[in-house]
This record gives structure tokens, sequence and C-alpha cells, in this order.
């Protein structure tokens, strides 16, 4: 029996050193206070805008709600924290449910190739009995069901970022992946003189971001630049080593490539690696998406040419000021698009981050997740 | 001149026990299920949500798939072998059956699905039994290659578009019993028949304990062990089926390290991995732990990263006290 | 030779293993250059003992004392520290590396101050000057799998003699070899006594022990009987003490008159291994299978029973030709081999006692491809009862029981199946005094209702006294047959060992050799 009691308390150690890493406060909230609030209508996709924006605070086309009575919990569910474009929505998340004094649960699924982990975190929550979910969801068509199931408990379900193939979901709100495949279409389009040859990094396959951004971006060129060539286009998972290896395997393939789209910066960094290694830098233009400090830097030494800001932190506060106005009963707005943004070199420093980036030195409440 | 007699070892004659390994003392009967109940408790009091109907209803489904794999892993590590290859297996069998079952429709897809786990372990079996090659090997070669596999068929995405009739497998109830649930439960059942009151039971037992011996008695091992693996494959098969129906699509990406987790259910069960000792009860105990030890975590909100640490600590700690066990005996 | 102060004592040595009492207060004391002879039968406690004396086992009770000093032996490693080299009777040897590497291994000279890199020239040097000191034509870059069976066993011999050790253990180490072999490794333990090493010599040769033997002690039963000195000592009176009793009623036979044949082998060939053996047994027959280590006997059985090919050669079984290609082929045929290694080849040691038992007989409990858990209990507690197998730990594990209770449950397990030609491969190997009268009982039951046996065995005097015929065997081939009445000793050996041996004394009556 004493074998059992060992074991028993290795178990109960093991658990009791989890909880301890588990249910940490979040930073305190970097603004001052509530918002006055005002009714909105949802703003329309931002045009290729190259003049940035000068709201008072990012996110304020989708105004902060009143700050409700009651505490509301929420769940949210994300495929991964391991890219930066995450960690800004976490930061978003879990400020404005500061904000708004609601209490934020955040879940990671470890990959996009965990789509029954995440399946299993959502069910998790409506056990938990959460008051809303935001999801951003690792397989269109296979969260259906789970979220059907969490509507029908009652427990709304916001998609953000990576929708859901289901009706039942109260709001998405997202960056128009339509718009960002056209603006690196466009750019290119622009810098190269509707010339030359193309090759694509699309990011993780069956997720709509990849494939909507993707598929714009072809479109734009068929319509706008027919003599723009598509030679090769690949998935990968969103990591820099998968974007190096592919790379790699296209400037070894083809002995001319003029400019590579990436789907999501993290392809863009490890492409990044590869054009600088074969010394092909300001011969090979790169765009991408999103601005984390890798994509900065590579930009600054002009081998990553332009890319298109996403505002994740306001997609993270977007999603839980949606949540909270479902909850209160308030209207909400069945689509937000997230405002855009393509910048350069030139014009990189000059954009108010906070809406762009989590706060230097933020992290997550460590490994929240599971 | 001593009189050797051999030593009583604690069991009543005819004492029922699970399959021909006998159990001895009082650890070997209620220790697993003393855990259990601890864990139990333990989670409850943490989480109250832990004790709902809707949360044991999801980790009843949650863990249906690894059960079902785990079922296949048991008989394979039992006849002194292993099966790498369930994880990838899970992910084949998902392209395949919804492949088809967007083609030909549910019946077709479910039976393309099983039929291809079968399938699979028919190659591992034969692999291992004629071309000699260690079953490690082999199925870690099938590991490999059924993703590839998998992956090629899919072309790398997700296959969409099945019937929402489908979705009852994984999602449905009868009364307030999941479904996989029910399919992983009586899949238990029909094991735990097979493993201690059949021939090909006996056999498996037989050969993970002395194979030699077990030719030497007359039974065909090549035959046995080839049946094995396409019972482990069949098991994959209808794991992979179960969690399409989950996940609404074949994803190619399924399964990663399920292998690896199904093996240690097996261990933490109490099975050896040198073959010959364990049986199916004692693998529903590991799943059990494994699945409740990981729901439990999740409501109390503990990372994913520490779990895997706690988890590995328990397969390590279960086989310690096992062994430690034997040891003073 | 000298009457100084012994150089190694061991005192009231007492150890178990679960369900036995192996040692029970065993004192022994060796003296600097002299030859000590531990005698005993199989299970008497020798090897155990060496074994603690050795490092491998730790002792439960008792002190040993080198040098009237008391010491604590905790590994092998430890016991060459304290002067103990020893040669086992199952080869300590890495069979993939060579003969140099496995001599020296654990000490290869080291290339100058690199650490851990191994100075290859040197160490083949080194062997080189060994093998030639002992006179021992080995080649140093000789894989030692690839040696033949008695240059493993002189490879054995160099390195446990390349210590330098105080004191020498060797157990039955003249197996393998042949009579020039032995002739040389006599000469050289003349040699060590004259250099002052001590020297603990285990042998059933008792003509060895007579040769180069100074005193004897005698266990038996784990206990010491007596230490005499081996001189004075008539060769009757140590085969006394080893037994405890007359040698008559050690092996119960019961003559059988032999019916038809059951079973005949003609010309069993395989290649490198068998050549041409043929021979036949009939009903109610006992047929002994004489000779060395390494005389193919125990693949002659395994290739009859199917468990290992052969290249040519028919297998008649009562008196039709049996295609037997595979164990399974062979029980079908109702043969039984009952195997040399019974922890290797015939025990399940994780299943119960029951399912070794009915393994064989299992489609005789199912009903409806369920088995009958009931009436394969029922089945196995009759077999048991027959057998004198204590019934209480049927459900048990089977490797709780004593070795001789184990090899009746394989017994057990063939008759389930119901053999009626058995193929027994050293079948009281390991078993205490006790239970080898009860498998020769059974043997006699078997024959007796009309089986016909086959025993291979290198206990000469259970050879003697228990085959009806022997046939000899000497690398894979025939090389004699004698009747009941005309078998002698001296013949068997001269059969088996090729060529008149010049050392051996002409034995008396049922002693060992």
């Amino acid at each position: 029996m004493r074998e059992a009691v060992v074991l028993t308390c290795l178990i109960g150690l093991g658990a009791f050193v989890g909880t301890g890493c588990g249910g940490r406060e979040p930073p305190p909230p970097s603004d001052a206070g509530p918002k006055p609030s005002q009714e909105a209508p949802a703003p329309s996709p931002a045009a290729a805008d190259t003049a940035p924006r000068r709201a008072a605070e990012p996110g304020d086309e989708y105004p902060r709600p009143p700050r409700p009575a009651r505490q509301y919990t929420i769940g949210v569910v994300l495929p991964h924290l391991s890219n930066p474009h995450f960690v800004g929505q976490a930061y978003g998340y879990i400020d404005e449910g500061q904000a708004l004094g609601a209490r934020v649960t955040l879940l990671e699924a470890g990959g996009y190739q965990y789509l029954d982990r995440q399946i299993s975190q959502v069910e998790d929550l409506i056990a938990s009995r959460v008051d809303a979910i935001v999801l951003v969801a690792v397989s269109g068509p296979g969260t259906v069901g789970v979220v059907d199931r969490a509507v029908a408990a009652g427990i709304p379900v916001i998609n953000c970022n990576v929708m859901t193939d289901s009706e039942t979901v109260v709001a998405r709100i997202r960056s128009d992946d339509e718009v960002i495949g056209e603006m690196q279409a466009d750019f290119m389009g622009q810098v190269l003189d509707g010339e030359g040859t193309v090759v694509m990094l699309r990011g993780a396959p069956g997720t709509s971001w990849a494939e909507i951004r993707g598929n714009s971006f072809k479109r734009r060129l068929a319509e706008a630049y027919p003599n723009l060539k598509v030679l090769g286009e690949q998935y990968s998972q969103s990591t820099p080593a998968d974007g190096l290896r592919l790379m790699e395997d296209f400037l070894q393939t083809y002995p001319r490539i003029d400019g590579v789209y990436n789907g999501s910066d993290t392809t863009a960094i490890g492409a990044a690696q590869a054009v600088l290694a074969s010394g092909r830098q300001g011969r090979t233009i790169i765009t991408t998406t999103d601005f984390q400090s890798d994509t900065e830097r590579f930009m600054r030494e002009g081998v990553i040419t332009a890319t298109v800001l996403q505002q994740t932190v306001v997609i993270g506060r977007w999603g839980i000021r949606a949540a909270i106005n479902h909850l209160e009963r308030r209207p909400t707005p069945e689509t937000l698009w997230t405002p855009l943004l393509i910048v350069t070199r030139d014009t990189m420093d000059s954009i108010d981050m906070r809406g762009v980036r989590s706060p230097t030195g933020w992290t997550p409440p460590v490994g929240h997740g599971g | 001149m001593n009189a050797m007699s051999s030593k009583p070892n604690g069991a009543p004659p005819g004492a029922a026990f699970i399959g021909s390994h006998p159990p001895n003392g009082l650890w070997s009967r209620i220790g697993m299920p003393a855990v259990l109940a601890v864990l139990l408790l333990a989670f409850g009091w943490a989480n109250p949500n832990f004790w709902s109907a809707t949360n044991a209803a999801n980790v009843s489904r949650q863990i249906s798939a690894l059960a079902l794999i785990s079922i296949g892993q048991t008989f394979a590590i039992l006849s002194a072998g292993i099966d790498l290859s369930v994880g990838s297996l899970l992910a084949l069998v998902s392209v395949v059956c919804a492949q088809q079952m967007r083609d030909y429709g549910v019946a077709a897809g479910i039976l393309a699905g099983v039929a291809t786990g079968g399938a699979a372990g028919l190659v591992n079996g034969v692999l291992i039994t004629r071309a000699n090659v260690p079953a490690f090997i082999v199925t870690l070669g099938m590991l490999v290659a059924a993703r590839g596999l998998a992956l090629t068929l899919s072309g790398g995405l997700p296959v969409a578009g099945l019937p929402r009739a489908f979705l009852v497998v994984g999602a449905g109830s009868v009364g307030p019993l999941p479904v996989p649930a029910i399919i992983a439960g009586g899949a238990f059942l029909v094991a735990h028949l097979a493993l201690s009151r059949t021939q090909f039971g006996r056999y498996v037992y037989a050969m993970g304990s002395n194979e030699e011996a077990a030719i030497l008695s007359g039974i065909n091992v090549v035959k046995h062990k080839i049946l094995v693996y396409v019972v482990s494959g069949l098991c994959a098969g209808v794991a992979g089926v179960v969690l399409t129906s989950r996940v609404v699509s074949g994803q190619p990406t399924l399964g990663e390290t399920q292998e690896l987790y199904s093996i240690a259910a097996v261990v933490i069960g109490g099975a050896k991995i040198s073959g010959g000792v364990g049986s199916m009860g004692r693998t529903f105990m590991g799943v059990l732990v494994l699945g409740i030890l990981g729901n439990g975590l999740n409501l109390i909100r503990v990372s994913s990263y520490v779990q895997n640490i706690v988890i590995g600590a328990i397969i390590v700690g279960a086989v310690f006290v096992d062994m430690a066990r034997e040891r003073r005996r | 030779m000298d009457q100084e102060r012994p150089v190694l004592e061991m005192r009231g040595i007492v150890k178990h293993f679960p369900g036995v009492r192996a040692l029970n207060g065993v004192s022994v004391d060796v003296r600097p250059g002299e030859v000590h002879v531990l005698l005993g039968e199989n299970g008497a406690g020798k090897s155990t003992l060496i074994k603690i004396l050795s490092g491998v086992h730790p002792a439960e009770a008792g002190e040993i004392r080198i040098d009237g000093r008391r010491v604590r032996i905790r590994s092998p490693y430890h016991a060459q520290l304290h002067g103990i080299s020893t040669i086992y009777q199952e080869f300590n040897l890495a069979p993939d590396l060579t003969v140099a590497a496995n001599i020296f291994l654990g000490r290869e000279p080291l290339r100058g101050r690199i650490p851990g890199i191994i100075d290859r020239r040197t160490l083949i040097r080194q062997t080189r000057d060994l093998l030639a000191s002992l006179d021992m034509p080995l080649p140093p870059e000789a894989v030692v799998k690839r040696l033949g069976l008695a240059q493993q066993q002189l490879v054995e011999i160099a390195k446990a003699l390349s210590f330098d050790a105080r004191i020498l253990v060797m157990d039955e180490p003249t197996a393998a070899l042949t009579s020039h072999e032995i002739d040389r490794l006599l000469e050289i333990m003349r040699e060590l006594r004259r250099r002052g090493v001590a020297i603990i010599y285990i042998s059933h040769r008792l003509d060895e022990v007579k040769e180069v033997g100074d005193r004897a002690t005698v266990l038996r039963d784990g206990e010491v009987v007596a230490t005499v000195g081996v001189a004075d000592t008539p060769t009757d009176d140590l085969i006394r003490m080893m037994v405890g009793r007359e040698l008559r009623e050690k092996f119960p036979k019961v003559s059988v008159t032999p019916g038809e044949e059951a079973l005949r082998v003609v010309g069993l060939t395989r290649k490198g291994l068998l050549h041409d053996v043929s021979f036949d047994v009939h009903r109610g027959e006992i047929l002994g299978i004489a000779g060395l280590v390494g005389s193919r006997r125990t693949e002659t059985v395994r290739a009859i029973f199917g468990a290992d090919r052969r290249d040519g050669g028919r297998i008649l079984v009562h008196g039709r030709d049996a295609a037997i290609r595979k164990p399974a082929d062979a029980i079908r045929c109702r043969l039984a081999l009952v195997p040399e290694d019974r922890k290797r080849h015939g025990i399940l040691a994780s299943l119960s006692v029951t399912a070794n038992i009915t393994l064989t007989a299992l489609a005789r409990f199912s009903r409806k491809g369920l088995l009958d858990l009931r009436r394969e209990r029922a089945h196995a507690r009759e077999y048991a009862w027959l057998l004198r197998i204590p019934g209480a730990g049927l459900e048990g594990r089977v490797d709780l029981l004593s070795g001789g209770n184990q090899q009746k449950v394989v017994l057990a397990r063939w008759l389930s199946c119901s053999a009626d030609v058995f193929l027994f491969d050293e079948p009281t190997r390991g078993i205490d005094v006790a239970a080898k009268i009860e498998v020769y009982q059974l043997m006699n039951e078997l024959v007796g209702r009309g089986a016909a046996i086959v025993m291979i065995s290198s206990e000469l005097p259970e050879i003697l006294a228990m085959s009806d015929r022997v046939i000899v065997m000497r690398d894979g081939r025939i090389s004699g047959e004698f009747k009941r009445g005309e078998v002698t000793q001296a013949g068997i050996l001269t059969c088996a060992l090729g060529g008149a041996t010049e050392q051996a004394i002409p034995p008396r009556n049922g002693a060992r050799a």
C-alpha cells in the first residue's frame, strides 16, 4: 500500500504544482479607463491606405462598451502561442477583459495540427459553464460540431481571425483576408512593374486565412498583373524553419524569383534567411503580413520589402467587446473587419504600434493553456 | 532431504482474475482503482464542475480514441511486440474514411476507414513475422509512411464535405452515454473476452512470455502474431473513424504522438513492455488515469506543458512501483 | 602444500533463493598453493558458493576473510580487486568482440595520456604473449562467436589467468576440452600451485580431482558433509558423501519388454552440424544418448522435433514417414520435446501453472471459441496430482516453483496432449535428488504404458542406470552403441572422447567421470 501513497502523492504534487502555474493575474491595463459608449456601425474594410490612422486609440472604430455590472467569464481558445501574432491577440483579449471586469481564460492547442485538442478545450469550457467563448478555429469545418454544441448549451461563440463554418457563430472579427492578399498583389505588381516571377508560401493547410489570402492574391494577379507568373506555391506550418526550407527548395528549383508572397510572417522570416544566404536580397522582394520583431528587423535591413499590418491587439479587444455586448443584450454586428495597413521600411516608423503588438516584455500568463 | 514445496502466492485457489496473469497482493487488486478514486476526489474538490454529467460525457468522448488504440496496443505489447504506427494510422484512416464518405456515403466511408486500419496492420504483421524485422522497426517505418500516405492522399488539406448524419458517431449520445464511449466500452468488453477466454488470447500471452517455448509447444506463432497486428490496425481503424466524426473532416494531421500515449496507458496499467504480463482491465485503468488526469488538470487550468511533465512522471512512477514490488517478492 | 594460514576463509555462509535454501551455513577455507576441490551433485550449492565469493550474489549471513581480514565483496569488480579471479561454467564472453578484447575487457592498455583511447597494438601484443605463455594456440584477433566451444573455454581460462590473482576459482573448466587441452590445463594449475596461488576447483570428473586435488570439501543439499584429503580418501567414499546413500536406490529402473518400433531416425543430416545420424527406439524402451558438451545431441532431437531445420534424412513415427517441418507437425505425431534449458525454452514464466500445463491442449477446453476456465483448472489439478506438483499454487506464477516442479509442469504439458514418444534433453539437470527420483519414476510409468523415451544426459550414472540402450555421439555423429548390461563408463567415454584417455582411472561402479 505504500506504493499507492507514493503514486498518489506524485500525482497530487504534480497537480498542485500545476495549479500554482495557473490563474496568475494579468498585468494592469495600459489605458486610463473606460471610454464613453458609442453606437457605431461596422466600419467597411480599410482600403489600400498608406497614411497611418490618427484614431485616439487603436480599435476605437468599435468602441469599448461600459463596464458591465457583473463579472463575466470568457474562454478564449487559440491555435497556439508561438507566433507573436497570437501573442498580440492574447494581449488584446486579456487587457480588454481586465478593463471590462471580465475573467478571461486563455487556452491554446499547441499547433494547427491538434484539432482534436482544440475541440476538447472547447468541450471543457462548455463543462465549466463560461459565459462566452471566443474561438480562433484550427479548422473551419472541423470545429462546427463543437461550436454548435456550445451554442446549444447557451454559450455564444465569437470567431476571431480564423472562422468556423457554422451559422450559429454570433460574430466574426477578422482582418479581411481578401484584402491582405490583394494588397500584397498590388504592391508586387507596382514594384515589379507588372512583370516577373513569384512564389507563394501560403501557410497552414486547411485554415481559412491561408486559403482566402492566397486565393485572393492569385486572383488579383490574374486580373490586374497577368504578366506576373506564379511559379509555385506550398503550404506549411507557420514556422521560420518551414519557411526557410521551402524557400531554399524554391531557390534551387527556379533560377529566378522576383517576388515571394507569404501568408504569415513566420514563413517570411525563414524565406528572408534563405534569400540572404543565397545573396539575392534586393533582387527578390518579400511581402507578407504581420509585424513581429524579426520581421521588423528584416524590413530595416531591406530583405523583407513590405508587410500588411494586422491590428492583432485590436482583434483581441474587439473579440471581448463583441462578447460583452452580446451578453449585455446589445445589438452586435455579425462581421467586423479590423483595419489593415501596408507599410514599407520608409513608412513603418510612423505607425501606432499599440494596436499591432503587445507591449515589449509582456508575456501571456505563463503557459496558460492545455 | 529438503522438501521443496512451492510458496503459496496469496491468492485463494480458484480465485477469479483477469486473464492468465495472476494477481499478487493487495496493490495488484485495488491499487489502480484506489489511485483513480483519489484523483476523482481531488479534482472534484478543486473544481466542482468536474463532477458534472456534461464533463463526464466530455471526458469519455475525449478519451475514446485513445482507449480504442490502447486496446490494440495491449495485444501488441502482451505478445512482446509493440505498435508504434497507431498514431499515424489514425490520420490515414481519417483521410480515407472522409474521402470515401464524401463520394460514396457514410457506410462506405466507415468500412473503408476500418479496412484501411486492418490492412496496415496486416502489412505490419507480415513484415514482422516473415521478414523477421523487429516490431519496433516495422511499426516505426509504418508510422512515418502512413502519415506520408495520409498527406499525399489528402494533398495536405483537410477533407471536408462530410454528411451531417455522420456526426452522430462522434458527437451523438444514446441516452446519457456518448456514442464514442459506447463504442470504446464495447470494444473493451470484446477484447477482454478474447484475451482471457479464447485460444488466441492465451497464445498472445504465451508468445509474449516465452516465444521459443510457445513454438516448441506447437503454437503457430506466425499466424497469431499477424493476427495481433491486424487487431491493432483494426482498433486504429475504428478509432480513426470516431475521431473523424468528432472533427467532422478527414485530417491528415490527426493522432500525432497518440501512439506514445497508448503505450503509456498500457504501461501505467501494469503491463510489462517485455510481454506476457498485463490485461485489458489494467489497460482500461491506465486509459482512465490518463483521461481523468488530463481533464482534471484542464479544469483547474494547468497548462498542457505542465500536464506533460506530470504524465511523464506518472509513467516512470507507475513502472518503478511495479518493479519495486517485483524485487521485493 | 604449506600448512600456513589460509588465504581464504568462508564461514557460515547462508543464501536463500525464493523457495529454496541454497546454502545453509557453509564453511570452507583454502590455503595458499592448495588446490581445494568442491564436490557435490547439481544443486548441492557449489555454484552458489563461488558466485558469492566472486561477487555475483550477496550472502545473507556469514563472513569472508582474506588473509585473516574480513572483507565484503559487493560486486565482481570488487572481487577482482581482492585478488579473486573466476572461470565460470557458463562463459562470460562478449561474443561479438575479439579474443584480445575479451581477455582485457575493462583493463585495456590506453594510449598515452589521452583518456579512453585503446592502444590496439599493445593490446594484441599482450594477448599474444599471454596466450603463448599458456601454450594456447588462439588467434588474438579472432571474433569469439566464431570459435568452437573448446576454444571459447580456453579464452575464458586465459582471461581469468591474466589477472594474476591470488585466489583462482574454476567451475568445471574442462567440460568442453579435449584430453590434450585438459593436460595442458592441469600443467598450468601445477605451475600456479608452485607460485602459491590458491585454487578452488569444481569438477565432476573424479579422475581429474584425484590427480590435482589436495583437499576436497563435499557439499550436499547446501551443507558441508566433510572436508577431506584427496589422496587419503577412496573415490567410493567421496561418492557416498556426495550422494548420501547407496547409489542403487537412486535409480528406480523398471525394465519393460520393448514393443514395436515407435521412432526411427534414418540418415538425419544438417549441414555442418549433424552427419548421418540414425537410430531407433521401441515402445517401452528408454534410449540414452551420451556424449560430451558440443557433441550436438540437443541439435539432433531439435531437428527430429522440427524445431531446427534439417537438410536430409527421414523420420518414421510408428512406422510411418512423418513429414516434420515444424513443431506442430511433430506434436501431431504425438512427439514431445522436453528441452534442455527449462527457463528459456520450456516454462512460460509469467503465466500460471495451470496455463503452462494446458498450453498444448487448449482445444480440448474450447466450446464455441471460448475457453471453459473451470474445466481447464480441473484438468490442471488432475495432472498436478498425478505428477505430485503441489496444488496450492496452481493459479500462481509458475516461476515460483522449484526447478524440479517446473520440470514436472513441462512434463504435464506433454501428457496433456497424449504424447507417446518423448525426447528428454537433460531431464534432471538442476533438480534436487528427491525430485529426480520422481522424474525417473514418471519415466518408468510412461514406458510402462507403452511410451518410448529418448533421453539425452550428461550424467553418466543416470544414463547407465536408466537406459535400456545407449548411443554415444561425438561431433554430430553416432560414435558408439551399447546395450544395457554391456555398457560401461569407460566404454562411453572412449566413444565420446574419440580415443583412449590416458589419465582415465578405471572407475568403480557408479563413479562419475
